[in-house]
C-alpha cells in the first residue's frame, strides 16, 4: 500500500438522482505537499471531499488516507472545513472548540489555545459565535480543523468570506503548516489561490479529473513559447470536456484537427504526467489548453446547465 | 483512535459535550426550571383546595371534602403533572435539537467528520438526553418530595411511599422510550417543528389504533388486551402503574419501543448522507 500518499482516491463516483456529481475520480495527494483541487462551481469538489470524509456514501470507488481505508479510522489525524463552517451560535468560540475536542481521541486533546492563536482569535475566544463576523467564523473553522494537530488538513474553499488581508493570512498559515510537515488539501475555484499555495494541482470538471500534476510543470513555459503550456485532454465525452475547459479563463482549447495526442506528448513534461491519468477510453483525444502564467483574475466559470 | 470499548474513553466526554450544549441554551434551562416549579404549583393548588380556599362543589358536595390529602398521594399528583404534556414536549424538543436541528444547520457534519462511528455519536446524544431527563426527574422529585414529606399529613412509613417512588423511577424509563422515539423521527425530519408534529401525530395514531382495538375487543374479534398494552402510547404511560397496578405488558412494550426505535434510528443515522 502506498503510504507516501496522504490521500488516494480511485474511481470515486457519486450521483444525486440522475445527476452525476463525481465521476470515476482518481486523485493522488502526496504526503507533505499542498494539493490544490481546482474546479469551477458545481464541478463536484465539495461532493468529492464529503465522500473522502465519509459524510456522503460513494456509489463506487475507494478512498484511503495515509493508507487507511476504514471509513472511521482514516479520519484520525484529519482536520477539515467543508463549505461554510457552522457553529453552536449561542456558545463562545472556545466552547465550540471544546465540544469538538471532546469528539477527538484523547491523545489529540489540549490544542485549543494553539489553534485559536494560529488564526488570531485568541482574544475573541470568549465571545459568542453569534457575534462573530463571517471572516471570524471562517477562521474559527480553520482553528477547529487544526484541533489535535492533524496530519492532513482538508480545506474546502477556506477563503470564502475573507477580505484580502484575511486571504493573505490564510495563505501564510497554509505555507507555515506545510513547512511543519502537514499535508494540505485545498479546494478552490480560483486558479490564483491554488497557484499561490499549492505544489500539486488536480483540475476537476463536471465531476471528472481532467489533469493532475505539479503546478510548476503544468504552468511551465515551454521553450520558444509565450509562456504557454499545452496539456492533452482525454475522456469518453471529449466534446463535453473541451467545452468545459473552454470556460476556464486564460485557457483556450486548440483546434481539433491537430494530430493524435500521442504524437505531441513531448511538448511539456506536464503532459506526460497528466496524460496517463486522464479519462479512460481515448476515442481520438483532443488538444488542450494554454495556461498563461500571468493570468488576469482567473475566475473559473460556474457549471451552468 | 477512539477506544474500542463502546462506552469507554472518549465516549463520556462526548456525552458531557452534548449535555453542555443542552444545558447552555434556553430550551434546556427552561425545561429544568419547569421541572422544579411544577411540584410547587401542584403543592400550592392542593393546599388551596384542601384548605377550602377553592369554593367549588362536585356532585353537590364541596370539593374539599372529597379531597383527603396525604403525602404519597400528593407526590403522585406531582408525578402526573411532571409527565403530563409540557415536560414530555420539552423533552421531544431538545432531543430534536440535538439531531434534526444540528443536521439542518450543518453543525452535525463537523461532529461526523471526526474519527467516531456514527452510532457512537448517536448513543452519546441519547445518553446526554437521558441524563437531562434524569436531572429533570430528580429536580421535580427533589422539590416535590420534601414538600409532600414535610408539609402534608399522612403515613410516614416507607411502604406507603414505595409505590409512588417507583412511579418516579418508571418515568425515567418512559422518558427513555420517548427520547428514542424522537431520535427515530429525527432521522426523517430536519426541523424541530417537523419532529414535534411527527411525534404528536404518531401518538395520536396510536390512540386511534388503541380505540379500534378496544372496539374489536368488545366485539370479541380477537384477544386485544395484550396487543393494546404493547402499543407505544400505553408503553410510554407505564409509569401510571404506580397508582392502578403495574402492567408488565406496558413495560415490555416500553422496552421494545425503546430498543426498536434506537435500533432503527441508528441504522438510518449510520447510513444517512450528511451535507
Ligand atoms: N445534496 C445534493 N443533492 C443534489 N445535488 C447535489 C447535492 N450536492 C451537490 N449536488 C450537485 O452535485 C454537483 C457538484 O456539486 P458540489 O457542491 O460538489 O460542487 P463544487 O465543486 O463544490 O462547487 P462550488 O465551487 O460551487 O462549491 C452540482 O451539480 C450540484 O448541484
Ligand atoms: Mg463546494
Amino acid at each position: 500500500m502506498a503510504t507516501d500518499l496522504a490521500i488516494s482516491v480511485t474511481g470515486l463516483t457519486r450521483r444525486f438522482g440522475a445527476r452525476v456529481a463525481v465521476q470515476s475520480l482518481d486523485l493522488s495527494v502526496p504526503a507533505g505537499t499542498v494539493y490544490g483541487f481546482l474546479g469551477p462551481n458545481g464541478s463536484g469538489k465539495t461532493t468529492a471531499i464529503r465522500c473522502m470524509l465519509g459524510l456522503l456514501r460513494a456509489d463506487a470507488g475507494k478512498v484511503s488516507i495515509f493508507g487507511e481505508s476504514d471509513p472511521v479510522r482514516r479520519l484520525d489525524g484529519v482536520g477539515a472545513i467543508i463549505e461554510t463552517p457552522r457553529f453552536y451560535a449561542w456558545l463562545s468560540g472556545r466552547a465550540n472548540l471544546e465540544i469538538c475536542e471532546a469528539y477527538l481521541p484523547e491523545h489529540r486533546h489540549g490544542q485549543i489555545d494553539e489553534a485559536l492563536e494560529r488564526v488570531g482569535l485568541l482574544s475573541r475566544a470568549h465571545d459568542k459565535v453569534s457575534g462573530y463576523s463571517l471572516g471570524m467564523q471562517q477562521r474559527l473553522g480553520i482553528a477547529r480543523a487544526l484541533l489535535g494537530r492533524p496530519r492532513l488538513l482538508v480545506l474546502d474553499e477556506p477563503t470564502n468570506g475573507l477580505d484580502p488581508q484575511g486571504m493573505r493570512d490564510v495563505r501564510e498559515l497554509i505555507r507555515r503548516l506545510a513547512q511543519e510537515g502537514m499535508t494540505v488539501f485545498i479546494s478552490s475555484h480560483l486558479l490564483s489561490e491554488i497557484q499561490a499555495v499549492a505544489d500539486t494541482v488536480g483540475i476537476v470538471l463536471k465531476g471528472r479529473r481532467v489533469a493532475e500534476g505539479r503546478v510548476s510543470e503544468l504552468l511551465r513555459a515551454s521553450a520558444g513559447d509565450s509562456g504557454a503550456v499545452e496539456i492533452e485532454l482525454g475522456g469518453p465525452d471529449l466534446n463535453a470536456i473541451r467545452r468545459e475547459v473552454a470556460t476556464l479563463d486564460g485557457v483556450s482549447v486548440l483546434p481539433r484537427d491537430r494530430p493524435h495526442p500521442g504524437a505531441r506528448a513531448q511538448r511539456a513534461p506536464a503532459r506526460e504526467r497528466a496524460q496517463p491519468r486522464l479519462g479512460q477510453p481515448r476515442r481520438g483525444a483532443g488538444r488542450l489548453e494554454r495556461a498563461r502564467r500571468e493570468l488576469r483574475e482567473p475566475v473559473l466559470e460556474p457549471d451552468r446547465e | 483512535m477512539a477506544t474500542t470499548n463502546p462506552i469507554g474513553g472518549v465516549f463520556w466526554r462526548m456525552v458531557a459535550a452534548e449535555l453542555r450544549k443542552l444545558l447552555s441554551r434556553p430550551s434546556g434551562v427552561v425545561m429544568l426550571v419547569i421541572s422544579a416549579l411544577l411540584p410547587i404549583l401542584v403543592f400550592g393548588l392542593a393546599k388551596l383546595v384542601e384548605g377550602g380556599g377553592v369554593n367549588m362543589n362536585a356532585n353537590g358536595q364541596p370539593v374539599a371534602s372529597l379531597f383527603s390529602l396525604d403525602g404519597p398521594k400528593l407526590l403522585g399528583y406531582m408525578l402526573t403533572a411532571r409527565n403530563f404534556f409540557v415536560l414530555p414536549l420539552f423533552l421531544v424538543m431538545v432531543s430534536a435539537q440535538l439531531v434534526a436541528e444540528e443536521r439542518a444547520n450543518f453543525t452535525l457534519r463537523a461532529l461526523l467528520a471526526l474519527p467516531n462511528a456514527r452510532w457512537r455519536v448517536l448513543l452519546a446524544k441519547y445518553t446526554a438526553l437521558l441524563t437531562l431527563a434524569a436531572i429533570s426527574i430528580v429536580g421535580s422529585l427533589g422539590v416535590g418530595g420534601p414538600l409532600c414529606f414535610l408539609f402534608v399529613d399522612g403515613p410516614q412509613t416507607l411502604v406507603a411511599w414505595q409505590g409512588v417512588a417507583l412511579g418516579w423511577v418508571a418515568s425515567l424509563a418512559s422518558d427513555a422510550g420517548l427520547i428514542a422515539l424522537t431520535l427515530l423521527i429525527s432521522t426523517f425530519s430536519s426541523s424541530v417543528a417537523g419532529v414535534l408534529v411527527g411525534v404528536i401525530l404518531g401518538l395520536m395514531a396510536d390512540l386511534a389504533i388503541r380505540g379500534l382495538l378496544q372496539i374489536a375487543g368488545m366485539l370479541k374479534l380477537f384477544p386485544t388486551d395484550q396487543l393494546a398494552a404493547l402499543m407505544p402510547g400505553r408503553a410510554l404511560a407505564a409509569w401510571e402503574g404506580y397508582a392502578d397496578g403495574w402492567d408488565p405488558w406496558a413495560f415490555l412494550g416500553l422496552g421494545l419501543l425503546t430498543l426498536g426505535c434506537l435500533a432503527v434510528a441508528t441504522f438510518r443515522f449510520q447510513r444517512e448522507d450528511v451535507l
